[in-house]
């Protein structure tokens, strides 16, 4: 990572603190302060939403040095790949209640196996995802009696 | 020492010792995973324990913990890419070691060290705990907030990188323990109308979603770039010579990372770096630091798992997570609805002493289980991560969804997985954030109860001289280093004016 990009990503960092420091601000400016004894629910969060602007402006001001770290990226193909995952789990999410547990993780098991072969369509990871979804049934539901539900859908 | 002994009944129990069994061997096989380390180990396996009795899960979490820092080590000897930052210092001469073709040498070393501070760390646990507890019963919430703010200054003069941005974790840390209801009115904060976050976010989820699901996202990214080469291992028969070398730094970095491990924001890491300058000051040979000295892995390798041992005197004792390990436990806990602090030895002392026992009976099931299961790491260093992440997935879904019973969770562990992944795209170190959110809640509360008591805030405090001395303590941490940094610029001006 070069220096100005790394002083392009640490801006990025400071305006996104900018902006959370303000709208958290916002947000606490409208509950109760309270009084020095009496310290109201919105006087902290205020300090610290305040706290947080002024030393997110630092930042953008004075980006920190840079810093070694791993020149490992996996680049746009990488950042794609985490995309890809991040919508395979928030799919798992809506699902699970409508679906079920056994068909939603096959279904999430398959996509991330999918995405770890890069392939489309793959049988290998059609039988990694029934026996590792049948495995979490058994481990979490049937041994340790974690409540999964059942599926909405097939009138559980 | 009565109530180890009660620990040590409780940890022996069959099904106890098939939990830190399964712990240990669980950890090591995440721990051994490059790139993930006891941190992300706890919080990807800590769904393994929901359905368990609390005294059985504590067990297990805390051999994951071991396992994981075993395993961590293993790897940073083996590939030099270290677990979490307790294992960086053992890559510099553990992985020269394993180059000269003394990697098993290295290895054992390394378990025979930790065994060691396992055992010193477990008996002075026994010795100090009621103490420090009989102390902390008397502490009022001015005295908790004067520890909690020395936390945070440790946390702050000890984190990696600049202040500036631990400062803006810290501050997003403590927002983030803000949404829900207010501790004293009971009023909504931030909740957004969102009936779940009436009770804030859950530490799990939370802790899951930045240090687990954002190190899997972060190791997703570099699929194509993941291919290890392992050295080979060679015989775990350590040398006359290297045993000879390794007695007294194992001695030292088991006493040194205990105590280190005892400061709020000390802990594994700290002792291990401390043990390592400690070690190379002392040696007769300090040009073979970093070269493949023994004594670079029997100091630091000892220190850190001493320092571990330590760090859950303040977490059990006080109820107060020095670094992110101890935050994540807290959080465990609190699921086990177990709440740490001063009366949990009282109230509930099989928790407390069985997972004292727990730790020296870990580290005994590391060494007679890990070293002939040597062979089996390195195979599983071998295995590519594009098939072994969907499970840590799998399980960390079903961990979140499990906390409550409630599909929102697994989304809220999403958010928190994609802000760690964020926050480490753009170079924030994230332990701060943990720990902030952790100790958030009650600074919160001790500071606003502490304002309730005090009319004249200046004379209250001068009336609690623990509380004094705390802050006094931590005054000094901060003017110190400024000193000095003043007394090096003085000196370079006048080097300057010199030449």
């Amino acid at each position: 990572v070069n220096a100005s990009t790394d002083r392009l990503r640490q801006r990025i960092g400071g305006a996104a603190g900018i902006l959370c420091g303000i709208v958290v601000g916002y947000a606490s400016w409208q509950l109760p302060l309270g009084n020095s004894r009496l310290i109201g629910p919105g006087a902290a969060p205020l300090v610290l939403s305040l706290a947080m602007v002024g030393l997110s402006a630092v930042l953008i001001v004075r980006p920190a040095a840079s810093e070694p770290e791993d020149d490992d990226h996996g680049g746009l193909h990488g950042v794609a790949m985490v995309g890809l995952v991040a919508l395979m789990v928030a799919a798992f999410g809506l699902a699970l209640s409508r679906l079920g547990f056994l068909v939603s993780a096959t279904a999430l098991m398959y996509g991330l196996y999918a995405i770890g072969e890069e392939r489309f369509v793959s049988l290998k990871a059609l039988v990694w995802s029934v026996l590792s979804a049948a495995a979490a049934y058994l481990l979490f539901v049937v041994a340790l009696s974690v409540n999964m539900p059942a599926g909405s859908l097939w009138g559980y | 020492m009565e109530g180890l002994f009660g620990g040590f009944v409780v940890a022996l129990q069959p099904g106890n010792l098939v939990f830190c069994f399964a712990g240990a061997f669980v950890g090591t096989l995440i721990g051994v995973l490059p790139g993930l380390g006891p941190t992300a180990a706890i919080a990807m396996l800590l769904p393994l324990t929901i359905g368990l009795d609390p005294v059985s899960a504590i067990i297990m979490i805390a051999g994951i913990y071991y396992g994981a820092s075993y395993g961590g080590s293993t790897t940073a000897i083996l590939v030099k890419i270290p677990g979490e930052a307790q294992s960086v210092v053992t890559c510099l001469d553990g992985y020269k070691m394993a180059q000269q073709g003394r990697a098993g040498s290295a290895i054992a070393i390394a378990a025979i060290g930790s065994f060691v501070a396992g055992t010193v760390g477990a008996l002075a646990i026994g010795l100090i705990s009621m103490p420090l507890v009989e102390f902390a019963i008397r502490f009022g919430p001015a005295e908790n907030l004067a520890l909690l703010l020395l936390g945070f200054i440790v946390i702050l003069v000890l984190a990696k990188g600049n202040v500036i941005k631990s400062l803006i974790m810290i501050a997003a840390g403590l927002l983030l323990s803000m949404v829900g209801q207010d501790v004293i009115t009971g009023q909504p904060r931030f909740t957004l109308g969102i009936p779940e976050l009436t009770d804030g976010f859950g530490v799990v989820v939370v802790a899951m979603g930045i240090f687990g699901l954002g190190e899997v996202f972060e190791n997703v990214e570099k699929f194509r770039t993941r291919d290890m080469q392992a050295v080979p291992v060679g015989s775990l028969m350590p040398t006359k010579e290297d045993l000879k070398r390794s007695i007294m730094p194992i001695a030292r970095g088991s006493v040194l990372g205990f105590l280190i491990g005892l400061l709020p924001g000390g802990g594994a890491t700290l002792a291990s770096f401390i043990s390592y300058g400690v070690e190379k000051k002392l040696s007769k040979h300090p040009e073979e630091f970093g070269h493949g000295a023994v004594e670079g892995v029997a100091g630091p390798e000892s220190a850190n798992n001493a320092g571990a041992a330590g760090s859950f005197i303040p977490l059990l004792a006080l109820g107060l997570p020095g670094n992110p390990v101890t935050a994540l436990l807290l959080g465990a806990l609190i699921v086990h609805n177990v709440t740490p602090g001063p009366l949990m030895i009282q109230e509930r002392p099989e928790i407390f002493w069985g997972v004292v026992a727990s730790m020296y009976v870990g580290n005994v099931m590391l060494v007679l289980l890990n070293l002939p299961l040597i062979g089996v790491w390195v195979q599983l260093l071998k295995v590519p991560y594009r098939a072994l992440y969907a499970a840590l997935i799998l399980f960390m879904i079903i961990g979140a969804y499990s906390l409550n019973n409630n599909p929102t969770e697994v989304l809220l562990l999403l958010v928190f997985g994609v802000l760690g992944y964020v926050l480490r795209k753009l170079a924030f170190d994230t332990a701060p954030l943990i720990l902030a959110f952790v100790l958030g809640g009650p600074i919160e509360l001790n500071l606003r109860q502490t304002m309730m008591l005090a009319r004249e805030p200046l004379d209250y405090l001068m009336g609690r001289p623990i509380a004094l001395t705390i802050l006094g303590f931590a005054l000094l941490l901060i003017v110190l280093p400024m000193f000095s940094r003043i007394r090096e610029k003085l000196q370079v001006a006048r080097a300057v004016n010199e030449l």
